[in-house]
């Protein structure tokens, strides 16, 4: 299986800068995620690396083959790369059936065992076997899912690409088809990117996850680094709402409306921004060691979401700001509803509170 | 008009009566579906009646020549039209080479030249002392015609040329809106799983445009059928021609039946075509994701290879005979004002207001009983009712002065008997048994343009009108009619234009020594006399560019993803 690698790679449409300087290596049989917010440039990316779009700059490679080189460099049309791009709407041909949609990039491939029986004993894998002679528009979302994901696999692709592959599935389906996939693409190796704007179906899915920010790499890492190293604010508030603090760093600590939080490294007298993800927050009606560490909050707001609780929490007023402190944001595990006015103790946890030092300015 | 809204609309006061309600508009709908009806019956039935052994003649003489005229020329223009239709709106829909934006709108305009029209420029041009074959003796010293081979302009091959580029306009138009409606990513699919762009048309993108081509193969056969003047002039006996020349020549009214009465099966081929592909269209989209076309840059040979290609059918089509009509018409508009150009164009006019009105009310009155009524079988009788449009003017004009006639004579002996007054023909010999035809023959242009309007009300705007209280006459006047005027009066302008160039259905039932802009232009230009009606042909081009205009200003802003629009 080759490996897939963007080297400097820009591209714009028109004014906009679409991808800036992109610089990624998948390697050979790795799943790779492209994690961003929409505009951020990461379907851009699939399409260039598919052929779709022309490179105007910097190089992209396949198994170190070089597919695509900006300016007048060589580009390798779509059909010549061996690469499988699974569309987010599918598009799966309306005026053929399931069989011939798989069977649509098995033409011409000489010394391939891939014809009718693997697309049969394909269809069979996935539970589908029924339908190789329906018509697309008569299937279920989840099953033009799996039509599109088993097509785009058929001609034995080195690299395969997915755009949001499920995103047109309902939340319930969409848990179900995600381990389905996950199967799907261990059995086959191919060296795989995917695009999500959903982090958590980057999590599950991912080896490695790319967080694009603006056409730029926010940070490269493995799914677990990812979620608890963020490289800066941007991928931090990626997982969920997050209490922004800033408060200036004095001896390796920073005093916040929270209490103190830990800011190794930063010098002296340098602003900093404290993200505490709601999950950090940590309440007690009875602090030990006296309160240390901890600061006293009231309840404002408390709602039952179901597995978890939702609790709105002012600090008190303290010595450090001058200001009424902001309000703070805290999600416990279970149903636990302190009465609206009482109050308690809370502070950040560490492993869920991140200090990024803020720019002179 | 408001006898036609209220004949539907007062009874329609109390919900109790809502059964006997609909029965109103079915009531209308009904007669409109009549009006169409009888003229195609009668034509079969008159067929059917006693013909002196007519018939007989026919099959042993020229009826197979018209039969083999009419399917090679069918085949030609159907090739022709596909081939040039297909490929233009391919190039223009995906490719950006120079001209590509012109030419996007460009490409609809031979749809204003009538086939006649370009025939006689055509013609004008190509002949024995026309600017080309002058220019090639000149260039080559010859002196006379034996000298140099040249192809016969005036032939069937000559008719399937002039048709395939002033009818190929509305493939293009069809396979272009189904190329921007298909999804762009079931092309890049193609290329992804290994196809070049070339297979990838051939196995996607054309298959999938297939319901629309063949719509609009059939719409433009449908035109060839109902061609006159280009097949008149070109000596092409098709069975049009030949039912001139049976009912004119002959003067047999039971031998042209029976030709017409071939010739509707000739269009009820095209129209099961036509509605089976515009039926299928629906099953054929599996996502409703719009996505900006690409719009592959050409590098400069192959862009200028495209742009000679998409240029040539609008310099042949429309450019040519506009330039050639335009300096005729500078230099000889005083013989056209003289031979009564302005009675020409009064003419022409009056017909087309009557027949733009009554079409735009009939349309409405239809499209609204459709909307109104549950049942099946109203919509049924309207799909009928809109039938008109496939059957040749040659045709209707049978179908409508044989009835026309056989009223005229009836009231006229009756006159005579019961009072002794002659009253000769009432109708049939009038401008009333034009317009008549004119809308029996447009009729589904106002109904399909008023049918899409109201589709784009949603039933809860109606809803919410009959909830406060008003009835459906009132609903239609005061909330579905401001909504849809602009559907209304395009209704209105393309019927009114279409009535300007319709030359086979006004040679046949306009009153004696009574012309119009088309019957005109066709007299003299067949006489050999085309500089001295060039304006009027001019004038029928400009009318024709109104629609032409519509058309493109709805098809680019169809496609909110599609950089082209505005």
């Amino acid at each position: 299986m080759p490996g897939l690698d963007f080297t400097h790679v820009s591209h714009r449409f028109g004014e906009t800068l679409a991808v800036d300087d992109v610089s990624i290596g998948v390697e050979a049989g790795e799943l790779a995620c492209l994690l961003g917010p929409s505009g951020c440039g990461k379907s851009t990316l699939l399409r260039l690396a598919a052929g779709l779009e022309t490179l105007r700059s910097g190089r992209i490679a396949i198994g170190g083959t070089v597919v695509a080189e900006g300016g007048a460099g060589r580009q390798l049309p779509p059909e010549k790369r061996g690469v499988g791009l699974m569309f987010q709407d599918y598009a799966l041909f309306p005026h053929l059936t399931v069989a011939q949609n798989i069977g649509f990039g098995l033409r011409d491939k000489s010394g391939e065992a891939r014809d009718g029986a693997w697309i049969e004993r394909a269809l069979g894998e996935v539970g589908l076997a029924h339908l190789g002679e329906r018509y697309p528009h008569t299937l279920s979302g989840g099953q033009q899912q799996r039509i599109a994901l088993l097509r785009a696999l058929a001609p034995n692709p080195g690299v395969l690409l997915l755009d949001e592959p499920f995103s047109g599935l309902d939340e319930h389906l969409r848990q179900r088809v995600r381990q389905e996939t996950r199967a799907m693409l261990a059995e086959s190796g191919a060296t795989t990117l995917m695009v999500t704007h959903d982090p958590e179906e980057a999590m599950f899915l991912a080896d490695r996850i790319v967080v694009l920010d603006r056409g730029r790499v926010a940070q490269d890492a493995s799914p677990v680094e990812i979620y608890t190293a963020p490289a800066n604010p941007f991928v931090a508030r990626l997982f969920g709402p997050v209490n922004e603090l800033e408060g200036v760093a004095r001896g390796g600590t920073v005093e916040t409306v929270l209490g103190p939080v830990p800011a190794p490294g930063v010098e002296d007298g340098r602003r900093v921004l404290c993200l505490v993800r709601t999950d950090g927050v940590e309440t007690t009606t009875t602090p030990p060691d006296g309160g240390r560490g901890y600061v006293r909050a009231r309840v404002e707001s408390a709602r039952a979401l179901g597995p978890a609780s939702w609790l709105l929490l002012r600090p008190m007023a303290d010595a450090v700001s001058t200001r009424p402190p902001a309000a703070i944001e805290a999600r416990m595990p279970g149903i636990d509803l302190p009465a609206v006015g009482s109050e308690l103790w809370a502070r950040a946890t560490e492993e869920q509170t991140f200090v990024f030092a803020l720019e002179r300015n | 008009m408001s006898a036609t809204l209220q004949a539907g609309g007062t009874p329609l006061a109390g919900s109790a009566r809502w059964n006997f309600t609909l029965d109103g508009w079915t009531l209308i709908a009904a007669a409109i579906g009549m009006l169409v009806a009888v003229p195609v019956g009668s034509v079969l039935f008159t067929a059917l009646g006693p013909s002196d052994g007519i018939w007989g003649h026919l099959v042993s003489t020229v009826l197979w020549v018209y039969v083999g005229n009419t399917l090679w020329l069918m085949l030609g223009v159907g090739a022709g039209t596909i081939v040039i239709g297909t490929s233009t709106a391919w190039l223009v829909t995906m490719y950006r080479f120079p001209g590509r934006r012109i030419l996007s709108w460009a490409l609809l305009l031979p749809l204003a030249v009538p086939g006649y029209i370009l025939a006689f420029v055509i013609t004008d041009q190509l002949e024995y002392a026309g600017n080309v074959q002058s220019a090639l003796r000149g260039v080559f010293g010859w002196t006379s015609p034996h000298e140099y081979w040249f192809p016969e302009i005036r032939s069937l091959g000559g008719a399937t040329v002039v048709l395939s580029l002033v009818l190929y306009p509305y493939v293009y138009l069809l396979a272009r809106a189904a190329f921007i409606e298909q999804s762009f990513g079931l092309f890049e699919t193609s290329r992804t799983l290994g196809r070049g762009p070339v297979a990838s048309f051939f196995t996607v993108a054309m298959p999938l445009a297939r319901p629309a081509i063949a719509v609009g193969v059939a719409l433009a056969l449908m035109e060839t059928l109902n061609e006159f003047g280009t097949i008149d002039f070109f000596a092409v006996p098709t069975l049009t021609a030949g039912i001139f020349d049976v009912w004119l020549n002959m003067d047999s009214t039971a031998g042209a039946a029976q030709l017409a009465s071939v010739l509707v099966a000739f269009t009820l081929v095209l129209v099961v075509i036509e509605r089976g592909s515009r039926h299928s269209r629906r099953y054929h989209e599996t996502t409703t994701r719009v996505q900006a076309l690409p719009e592959y840059p050409l590098p400069t040979v192959r862009g200028a290879a495209a742009l000679v290609w998409c240029a040539a059918p609008v310099a042949l089509g429309f450019v040519l005979p506009a330039w050639v009509l335009g300096g005729y018409a500078v230099r000889f508009y005083a013989e056209t004002l003289e031979a009564d150009y302005l009675g020409f164009v009064r003419n022409s006019m009056m017909l087309a207001v009557w027949a733009a009105v009554i079409v735009a009310l009939a349309g409405i009155t239809l499209a609204y009983g459709v909307r109104l009524s549950p049942r099946r079988a109203m919509r049924g009788l309207a799909e009928f009712a809109a039938v008109g449009y496939a059957v040749p003017g040659a045709v209707l004009a049978v179908g409508i002065m044989v009835p026309l006639g056989y009223f005229d004579n009836t009231i006229d002996a009756a006159s005579r008997a019961l009072f002794g007054v002659p009253l000769g023909l009432l109708i049939s010999g009038s401008a009333v048994a034009l317009v008549i035809g004119y809308v029996v023959r447009f009729l589904a242009l106002g109904y399909r343009t008023v049918d899409s309007g109201l589709c784009r009300i949603t039933p809860s705007i109606e809803g919410a009108a009959r909830t406060l209280g008003a009835g459906p006459a009132r609903a239609l006047v005061r909330v579905h009619l401001p909504i849809i005027r602009p559907s209304l009066v395009t209704a209105a302008l393309l019927v009114f234009v279409d009535t300007m160039k319709e030359l086979p259905l006004t040679l046949i039932l306009r009153p004696f020594n009574f012309d119009t802009l088309a019957t005109f232009v066709y007299q003299y230009a067949s006489d050999e006399l085309l500089e001295e009606c060039a304006l009027g042909a001019l004038t029928i081009v400009a009318a024709g560019v109104i629609p032409v205009i519509l058309m493109s200003r709805t098809i680019t802003r169809s496609r909110p993803g599609h950089r082209n629009a505005g």
